[in-house]
């Protein structure tokens, strides 16, 4: 691979990313059309695209985005409206890049549609530029305030733009040596318009030991008068983006805008004053009126008066007009720091680095167990702290790959929009604990589940909008999306406030279909989760049936398959819950290691909630059966009896426990021979041929080398539950 | 002390080894006398390093100077609305 390629890579990967972000900021500013700062991100976005794919010489993408970029440009200037058809619009722009970008990415898998794509390309182009027409130029924008111009920095004034804007303008400390010289960039502002004055910040300019010459330290303040747009202005800069901190106050602007620039930028007041004053942005009385007001505030001992609060007071200027301003710079400098500590790592080096640990937590294990065997007391304790150390890299290094579910949720907006448009449904998407962090594995695999849930709640579990206001209940729909941790897991719930389940068709179709027989008591429960049986599901169902079931046996497989269970609870008429649980991480997890029969076998800890002695009498309750019920603090417990699950022979055993587990809200006791402890466990999958076997999840080494398998706590405790129920219909 | 001549390319590519020019002889307790007779190129590294030449000297209260600028390092300086006449400028 050489070279250009890889940053081609990184490129299709950057572009996917602002495509999500474009995506996101379009959804947002649909519900709240004003969001500024959204709309800047939205602009900054696309412009990103526009820049990094220039690089690229992928002209195709540039041209394309250009106009998107160029209509974005006009509703910052408010001269075009972001109407709910211009967003459509947008997204489907966006979309269209994606499309672009995915041809240049993998040109074989797009071969032979070309035309098609090429055609749809410049229609979107000519809606582009017709929704930009006619909104377009005519007169004063509605927005524009008569007399006054809006003192918001970040504002263009809407009378036809040809003044002098100001251009403010730090460099990076590594311009030079990133192969930038500031020189060209302004020289290139000269090619925009005029470049009325330029004052040369140098006052960062440190003393002699700590000057370096290939770092730099410039800044410039021009007056360039211009007809061209703010992007125009901005794009001058596009190459240097993230080096350099850029700030444009339009033509028109009072000193206000200049106010709040000083404010913002690092040298002193007096000296950025004077250079305002040298480039003809600001008279000397305007700043002189303002600094000595400032400086009245400082000497009557008040703490001094931030310029920002003191527009408010002098002119009348909005509050919210004025932190907007200024809390946006924060917010900027905020977020371009956060994203500077972030750093990007192929994610087979991290897959690497838990491998690693995975062998160092069986190795540790191993060392232990021979100096406890040696009955060597100092070596003992060694390996102990050696295998407290390795626990916490293990930690450690599975919270590199958590990260949080927002992505994955963020996209269903779209999803939602679009299903709602073309449905003619009234859909409201909530979303909570989108902060919640999963391991990245599973959040890769749990898009498509997910997809499946939210599809279905859309387009089989919301009612059309007359048929809610005629059961009484609002017209648009609410679905929501919540996650959150619990013990060990975590959970995620989709609900819908739909039509919900019918108990009696699902009963009726599982019997057709020979899932349950007639008779079979079962609770509500126990049905509901009947359609996540396969071959419960057919097409001509999908209207029968409340449309649920579609596929929903690939959802449980797919759950099922990251070590994770779903469930369903629905009341006809209310709507329905999907809920996921998954395991935290897939690789290692802290296990706690029992004996039966001689065999070793080891449960999640994390599902572990007591142990307790199996008492002679419940012994006997039990007898040689595989499941059964004790009485645990006076509650009927189901339990396993694990040998006999397993069909180990049976042993004498003088004492045995019982391990009560709890999985979401069923709990139930295992009984095994001994309590070996906490053990972590590297947990390696069970070949295929192992698929098929009840209550084995997967296997791990023992410090000893041994194989211990591990538990399948979910499916133990369900068989717990069925067999002490079926038991007691048995009447026994 | 004779004034220092400046390279050809005033740089990004010479800057480090210019500035060390100067630090040595303001080590050596003289004025930063330059001679731009011979730049045909510069930069904003460049330009900077006059700049920070000019702080340096004033900062050591020695004595900065630079003639026979050539017409195109002149015009950067307009640009940039720098000026390096023998008159101390306000800002410096």
């Amino acid at each position: 691979m050489n070279i250009l390629d890889q940053a081609a890579g990184t490129f299709f990967a950057e572009v996917r990313e602002m495509l999500a972000q474009m995506e996101d900021c379009l959804l947002r500013l649909e519900a709240d059309p004003d969001d500024r700062d959204t709309l800047d991100a939205l602009f900054r976005s696309a412009h990103t695209i526009k820049g990094s794919a220039g690089l690229f010489g992928f002209d195709q993408v540039v041209s394309f985005t250009h106009e998107v970029e160029t209509v974005l440009d006009q509703v910052r200037e408010g001269t075009v409206d972001l109407s709910a058809p211009m967003v459509a619009l947008l997204l489907r722009c966006a979309d269209m890049i994606g499309v672009l970008i995915g041809r240049l990415e993998s040109p074989s898998s797009y071969a032979g549609e070309d035309t098609g794509r090429e055609a749809e390309a410049l229609a979107l182009v000519g809606e582009l530029k017709a929704a930009r027409g006619d909104a377009g130029t005519p007169a004063p924008a509605p927005n524009a305030p008569v007399g006054t111009s809006t003192p918001d920095a970040g504002d263009a004034p809407t009378d036809p733009v040809c003044g002098a804007w100001h251009v403010s303008v730090r460099f990076g400390r590594d311009m030079f040596r990133n192969g930038m010289d500031p020189l060209a960039f302004i020289r290139y502002l000269g090619t925009l318009g005029d470049i009325e004055h330029v004052e040369t910040v140098d006052d960062a300019i440190p003393e002699k030991p700590d000057f370096d010459a290939e770092s730099c330290y410039l800044g410039f303040e021009i007056r360039l008068a211009t007809a061209a747009s703010r992007s125009a202005i901005e794009e001058a800069f596009s190459f240097v983006r993230d080096d350099c901190e850029l700030r444009l106050v339009p033509p028109g602007s009072r000193i206000d805008a200049y106010l709040a620039l000083i404010d913002q930028l690092p040298e002193a007041y007096e000296r950025l004053g004077a250079i305002l004053v040298a480039c003809g942005a600001v008279t000397p009385g305007e700043l002189e009126r303002a600094l000595a007001l400032q400086a009245q505030g400082a000497t009557q001992a008040k703490p001094v008066e931030p310029i920002g609060s003191l527009l408010v007071r002098e002119t009348g200027v909005p509050r919210r007009v004025v932190d907007a301003a200024i809390g946006k710079q924060g917010k900027a400098r905020e977020t371009r720091a956060e994203e500077s500590r972030l750093l990007r790592i192929s994610s087979d080096k991290l897959d690497g680095l838990i491998n690693l640990v995975g062998e160092l937590v069986i190795a540790g294990a191993g060392a232990n167990l021979l100096a406890q065997r040696a009955k060597d007391r100092p070596l003992t304790e060694a390996t102990q702290t050696v295998l407290r150390l390795v626990e916490d890299i293990r930690n450690s290094a599975l919270q590199l790959r958590m990260v949080q579910i927002n992505e994955t949720f963020t996209r269903f907006r779209r999803v939602v929009h679009d299903v709602s448009q073309s449905l003619g449904k009234h859909i409201e998407l909530s979303i909570s604990g989108a902060e919640t962090e999963l391991d990245k594995s599973v959040v890769e695999r749990i898009g498509d589940p997910l997809m499946h849930l939210v599809r279905n709640a859309l387009d089989h579990g919301i009612e059309m909008p007359e048929d809610r206001v005629a059961a009484g209940k609002p017209a648009t729909a609410k679905v929501s999306l919540n996650a959150f941790h619990d013990s060990g897991s975590i959970v995620i719930e989709v609900t819908d406030d739909g039509r919900g389940l019918d108990r009696d068709r699902i009963l009726r179709k599982a019997i057709e279909r020979g899932l349950v027989e007639a008779g079979t008591p079962l609770t509500d429960a126990e049905v509901m989760n009947l359609v996540f049986e396969a071959g419960f599901s057919t097409a001509e169902q999908v209207t029968d049936l409340s449309g649920r079931g579609v596929g929903m046996d690939v959802v449980r497989r797919n759950i099922e398959a990251l070590r994770g269970t779903v469930s369903l609870a629905s009341r006809l008429g209310e709507g329905t819950r999907v809920t996921i649980r998954l395991p935290l991480t897939l690789a290692i997890i802290d296990g706690f290691l029992v004996d039966v029969a001689g065999g070793s076998y080891v449960l999640p800890l994390d599902l572990v909630r007591e142990c307790v002695d199996l008492r002679p009498d419940c012994a006997e309750q039990i007898g040689d059966a595989a499941v059964g019920c004790i009485d645990l603090h006076g509650e009927v417990l189901p339990v396993v009896h694990l040998a006999a699950w397993f069909g180990r022979p049976r042993t004498e055993s003088r004492r045995r426990s019982v391990v009560v587990v709890q999985f979401g809200e069923q709990r139930a006791g295992l009984v095994v021979d001994r309590l070996l402890g906490e053990f972590q466990t590297v947990i390696k999958p069970l070949g295929k041929l192992f698929a098929q076997l009840k209550g084995i999840g997967g296997s791990t080494i023992l410090g000893s080398g041994e194989v211990a398998l591990i538990l399948d706590v979910p499916s133990l405790v369900a068989s717990a539950a069925r067999g002490a129920a079926a038991q007691y219909a048995a009447g026994r | 002390m004779s004034a220092i001549g400046l390279p050809e390319e005033l740089t990004i590519y010479n800057a480090s080894a210019t500035a060390a020019l100067f630090d040595a002889r303001l080590a050596e307790g003289g004025d930063l006398d330059l001679d731009a007779a011979s730049v045909v190129e510069v930069d904003a590294a460049g330009i900077q390093l006059l700049l920070a030449a000019r702080r340096h000297a004033a900062a050591l209260q020695r004595g900065f100077s630079l003639c026979n600028a050539p017409a195109s390092l002149q015009s950067t300086f307009a640009l940039l609305g720098l000026s390096f006449d023998a008159a101390p400028e306000a800002s410096a």
